[in-house]
């Protein structure tokens, strides 16, 4: 069994993954980042992997493999949306100001 | 097309509110925060609802669960999945898409 994440190991994991790609995470104005680190954390002590904390999870790695934080879609969900599905990562010019909505679902159901 | 065709594997939770007018059940994963959303803009308005956390269900139930609703409901599955007087359903947290559906 892989070692459990704390909290702040998640943190500084989704930060090193904002800084790499030139995101910005969520400014945590209503605790929305709060409860995405936690929710990756307790799929990652669950599964053994980052699995999205908005989608669900087939168990399986290798099902999954498209969905483990950063998942493919952030990408050009950040590009046309300006975030990606859980609102995790940010186009670092995204005005906060703006109500944050869910977007459409990108991935092909399995 | 009704939800009472669908065998609910798990435990649901029913949390209380003033407005009764509609059945309203909503399939959600525990560690999502547009779940988490919609569950307290339902509280928040006070209505009353059930809901169903099914990263909670063992996998092999779970996956039973999610073909059911997507055979039964003809639609692809995301969460939070709201269903309203068991046949009425919207995949995703949009608060104008329900609050039409709870009017």
């Amino acid at each position: 069994m892989k070692k459990q994440k704390t909290i702040e190991d998640v943190r500084t994991y989704v930060e090193r993954i904002s800084q790499r790609n030139e995101w910005r995470l969520h400014d945590n104005h209503d605790d929305t980042l709060e409860m995405l680190i936690e929710g990756l954390q307790a799929n990652f002590n669950r599964l053994g992997y980052f699995n999205c904390p908005c989608r669900d999870s087939q168990e399986d790695p290798s099902l999954d493999r498209d969905i483990i934080c950063p998942c493919r879609y952030a990408e050009p969900d950040i590009k046309e949306f300006g975030h990606c599905y859980c609102a995790l990562y940010f186009d670092p010019g995204f005005d906060f100001a703006k109500p944050i909505t869910m977007i459409p679902e990108r991935r092909i159901e399995t | 097309m009704s939800l009472d065709s669908i065998h609910l594997p798990g435990t649901i939770i029913l949390v209380e509110g003033k407005k009764q007018l509609h059945d309203i059940f909503m399939f959600a994963i525990n560690t999502c925060q547009w779940c988490k959303k919609g569950k307290e803009w339902l509280k928040k308005r006070d209505y009353a609802f059930k809901y169903l956390d099914i990263d909670n269900i063992n996998l092999k139930e779970k996956e039973q669960l999610k073909g059911n609703l997507r055979t039964v409901f003809n639609t692809r599955l995301s969460f939070p999945f709201l269903v309203v007087d068991k046949s009425m359903f919207y995949s995703g947290f949009n608060p104008l898409e329900w609050e039409a559906m709870l009017s």
